[in-house]
């Protein structure tokens, strides 16, 4: 029961998440379009390079835990293939288990950038200033995804010991 | 022996880089090779110059050697040496450094570093295909800057700054998607801009400088003698790269009128009182943002030049 | 000897956790802190705060934003008649070439190498395009998917290129001689490959399907034809104008063909929509994969191997040709596990010097190694081009790089015409800068 709302709750936030990044694809395209308007009008935005790399990376991380889900992420299964079919969710959870332990380690020490960027209110040093807890937030929050994601795709292998995954019409 | 691994974002023929292997060599002579320098030139480690001052500060890196404008949005006293027009020459520059390095020393010393040296830019200037020795010249000449004060200070003068990333300056120069760069003879000759610009405006924008820093934990390890051999190494080259960027210059300046590149000196008062009126907003930001630490600075700065 | 020691521990590491299964994207970063930790001896806080901060470096990067722009355009070609309407139009021009319209696969990556400065946007934008296709029409799938590994890492070596971009900056050669130099060498590979298509067609007829007899007439295929080409002009014309920085031409790409899809009718909701989860799930795998890529090449700056292998191979004093053997295999084994950015910036202070020394022309080095950094791109275990044709195809590895191996072959007998004939790579920078 636990397991299944915590399910629920990933999909739903990796729905949203994927939503927002889907959104920052659509400001890159917009962004960079204007940029080169603006430049034949001898203006410019200024913060081009700067926005489009906080976009780029927080449409990476959010997208991570959307595409786990959707097993858009490839993997190289040169051992696991030679393993017999009733084992593989014995790997595949160990798998998810590294996987988890590692990005969860990287995430806290990532937090604890994030939150000195947000205390001492640290800036970029370009023409907007921004807030440089923003982007990085963004990334945390992806991680953050990614880590749930990967949680409960070990409670779901070890409760009913197939992956859970999304299907989409590609 | 201690091992430290040290990081810059330039060149290995950099003006930067120079000075870094110049410290390492005199590290290397004054601790008997006890304390063991790795220099990661071009970013090779993968840290950028506005990474560097946490990443010291984290002791992912032991020593960075980092352009103080980068860490301004840590402390907007580091904007200081990226001024637009407040020095004139390298020996204004070096007074400058002098008078702030305390200031410099406090903010390193609050985020666990120590200062080691300075390592000056050669001054600034306008890399431009038509001559730019006039206002009317410099109105609505298409630029790339590489700061916050640059564009501020370009755009106000007339012209139409453009921020654009340094991979995207070459191949624009040659669409012709740029017309100038604001940056030194130094930069314009390692990127052989003479390919696509004739002229180059020693308007002397400013000489801005790269910090090299060090994590205080993993120099409070060392033994008391190995700690005094980075310190003395540290200035000694300091005092290496001041004499450097001197020299460095003139250097440049041959490279230039060899590749016919006309070197335009000795620019007219109007011309530059006006760039100079130009960057009054950026240098009263500055004021207001640094308060008290920054008009003393400047007020030193004024009595001594 | 302890660094090849280290090394080969670094590869087989590598075969052993993407062996067993482990996401690629996570493998190379477990990797990456297994080596920090266990090869270089780093303490946990400081493999944490080295690991943390590049991984949002390398994420937050302008360069990046090309990826899932050129995706995009691809995705919505994909969905749009536009691919259909290529393939059409062509049958007619290569109906009497043997291979056929497999021809596509090299010359699609060549031209969109012509905009596009990495190969791994060239390879996902173009093989969007032509795998399905050719699939539907019958064409040997092996063939199909080994062309566009081979021609996809074109988009490194015609220009735009971001690698020549870090190369010429960090050995202070011209940009724009090194973007020159790269046409005739890019040509070359690319006839190279046409060359085995056309062989291996007439060996084996079975490899490519006979076209149906009723194909497009010249004139009707100009009109099939006529959107891809508005689109290159469009794309091209905006970069060599100075419109656009090459960074900014993905942009102008999607742009371009949203233009044209409503001016077909042929855009809807439902498209856009497709087209842009497609576009995520796409750009996030590649994204990520080159994202902890980045934290494994960190990792091997501060185990110093890239540094100390080349100060090896510099410290046996070899004759120049043993020296640009030694060289090329040094980066070939380089290119087994790391990127072609990362490995450029790591061995060039070492390396450039004693090519220098050996009497070799910066702008030719270049050229040489942007060649030995594409064979990278479709060697495994870590190879971008067999990862993103993965991605694309949902074949083996393992399938992917066997049928990416004759393209290898290729282009090292590309590297090897290139350093019996320097001129291939010299003559156009030289003839075009008098
Ligand atoms: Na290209
Ligand atoms: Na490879």
């Amino acid at each position: 029961m636990i397991i299944r709302s915590l399910a629920l709750l990933s999909r739903r936030l990796n729905q949203l998440s994927g939503a927002l990044a889907m959104l920052l694809i659509a400001y890159l395209l917009c962004h960079i379009l204007l940029e080169i308007v603006l430049r034949l009008f001898g203006t410019s935005t200024y913060v081009l390079d700067e926005f489009v790399g906080y976009a780029i990376a927080t449409i990476t991380f959010l997208g991570l835990g959307y595409s786990l889900e959707r097993n858009g992420l490839i993997k190289v299964n040169i051992l696991s293939d030679r393993l017999p079919e009733k084992y593989h969710w014995l790997l595949d959870t160990f798998i998810s288990l590294v996987s988890f332990t590692m990005f969860f380690w990287v995430s806290c020490y990532w937090y604890i950038n994030v939150s000195r960027s947000f205390k001492r209110n640290i800036t970029s040093e370009s023409i907007a200033e921004t807030p440089l807890w923003i982007p990085e937030g963004m990334v945390l929050v992806g991680l953050g995804l990614l880590c749930l994601t990967l949680f409960v795709r070990i409670l779901v292998l070890i409760s009913t010991r197939h992956a859970p995954h999304i299907e989409i019409n590609k | 022996a201690a091992k430290f691994d040290f990081s810059n974002e330039y060149n290995a023929t950099s003006i930067h880089a120079e000075g870094d292997k110049y410290f390492i060599d005199q590290v290397t002579k004054l601790s008997k090779g006890e304390v063991d320098i790795t220099l990661h030139t071009g970013g090779s480690l993968g840290f950028k110059s506005t990474d560097n001052f946490y990443a010291v500060a984290d002791n992912a890196i032991q020593i960075a050697d980092t352009l103080a404008g980068s860490m301004a949005g840590i402390d907007p006293i580091f904007l200081l040496s990226s001024l637009p027009f407040i020095v004139e020459n390298e020996d204004q520059a070096e007074q400058l450094y002098q008078i702030a390095k305390p200031y410099y020393q406090k903010v390193f010393a609050q985020n666990g570093q120590i200062l080691l040296y300075a390592s000056p830019w050669p001054a600034s200037g306008i890399w431009s295909q038509k001559p730019v020795t006039t206002k009317a010249e410099l109105a609505n000449l298409k630029i790339r800057t590489y700061d916050k004060n640059g564009t501020l200070t370009l755009r106000e003068a007339g012209a139409e700054p453009i921020k654009l990333s340094w991979g995207d300056v070459v191949p624009q120069l040659s669409t012709g998607g740029i017309k100038a760069v604001l940056t030194s003879a130094d930069a314009g000759a390692s990127g052989k801009f003479w390919e696509h610009l004739d002229n180059y405006s020693a308007i002397q924008y400013a000489i801005p400088l790269n910090m090299v820093h060090m994590n205080k934990d993993a120099f409070d390890d060392l033994s008391t003698d190995e700690q005094s051999a980075i310190l003395k190494a540290a200035a000694l080259t300091d005092e290496h790269n001041w004499k450097t960027v001197r020299t460095r210059v003139a250097d440049n300046y041959k490279d230039l009128a060899a590749n016919n590149v006309t070197i335009h000196q000795d620019l007219s008062k109007n011309f530059i009182s006006w760039l100079q009126e130009s960057a009054k907003p950026s240098l009263k930001e500055w004021l207001e943002d640094t308060g008290t630490s920054g008009s003393d600075i400047m007020a030193d700065f004024e009595k001594n030049k | 000897m302890e660094i090849v020691l280290s090394a080969v521990g670094v590869i087989a590491l590598i075969l052993l956790v993407l062996g067993l299964g482990v996401w690629v994207f996570s493998g190379l970063a477990i990797v990456a802190l297994l080596s920090l930790i266990v090869i270089g001896d780093v303490s946990m806080d400081r493999a944490g705060a080295i690991l943390s901060r590049i991984l949002f470096r390398s994420a937050n990067s302008w360069e990046l934003s090309a990826i899932p722009l050129f995706i995009l355009m691809g995705e919505l070609i994909f969905r749009s008649n536009i691919s259909d309407r290529l393939f059409r139009g062509l049958e007619p021009w290569t109906k009497k070439i043997p291979g056929g319209i497999l021809h596509t696969n090299v010359f699609g990556c060549a031209l969109f190498a012509a905009v596009s400065g990495s190969s791994a946007a060239t390879t996902a934008t173009v093989g969007k395009i032509t795998t399905t296709e050719l699939k539907k029409r019958g064409y040997d799938r092996s063939l199909s998917i080994g062309s566009l590994a081979g021609a996809g890492s074109l988009g490194l070596l015609i220009p735009p290129s971001l690698v020549m971009i870090v190369y010429g900056i960090q050995s202070e050669v011209s940009i724009s001689k090194l973007f020159m130099a790269g046409v005739l060498p890019g040509i070359l590979i690319a006839t190279l490959y046409s060359g085995y298509i056309v062989i291996r067609a007439l060996l084996n007829p079975s490899l490519c399907p006979p076209e149906k007899s009723e194909t497009a007439g010249k004139l009707e295929s100009i009109f099939l034809l006529l959107p891809v080409i508005s689109l290159i002009v469009i794309v091209m014309g905006a970069i060599y104008s100075g419109i656009a920085t090459p960074s900014e031409a993905a942009a102008v790409g999607v742009f371009a063909t949203l233009v044209i899809l409503i001016k077909e009718r042929q855009l809807s909701f439902k498209m856009i929509q497709e087209a842009m989860i497609a576009t995520l799930l796409s750009s996030t795998m590649v994204c990520s994969i080159l994202v902890s890529a980045a934290l494994l090449s960190t990792a091997m700056g501060f185990l110093h191997l890239p540094s100390e292998l080349a100060s090896y191979i510099a410290s046996l004093n070899l004759s120049p040709s043993l020296l640009l053997l030694a060289l090329a295999v040094f980066y070939v084994i380089l290119g087994l596990f790391l990127d072609g950015i990362s490995i450029t910036v790591m061995s060039l202070p070492i390396t450039l010097p004693i090519v220098i020394l050996a009497g070799f022309d910066p702008i030719w080095f270049g050229i040489f190694l942007v060649i030995l950094i594409e064979l990278g791109q479709i060697t495994p275990p870590v190879g971008f081009n067999l990862f993103v044709l993965q991605g694309l195809t949902g074949e083996k590895i393992g399938q992917v790089a066997k049928s990416a191996f004759p393209f290898f072959i290729l282009m090292c007998v590309a590297a090897f015409i290139l350093c019996l004939f320097p001129e291939i790579a010299l003559w156009l920078p030289n003839a075009l800068s008098k």
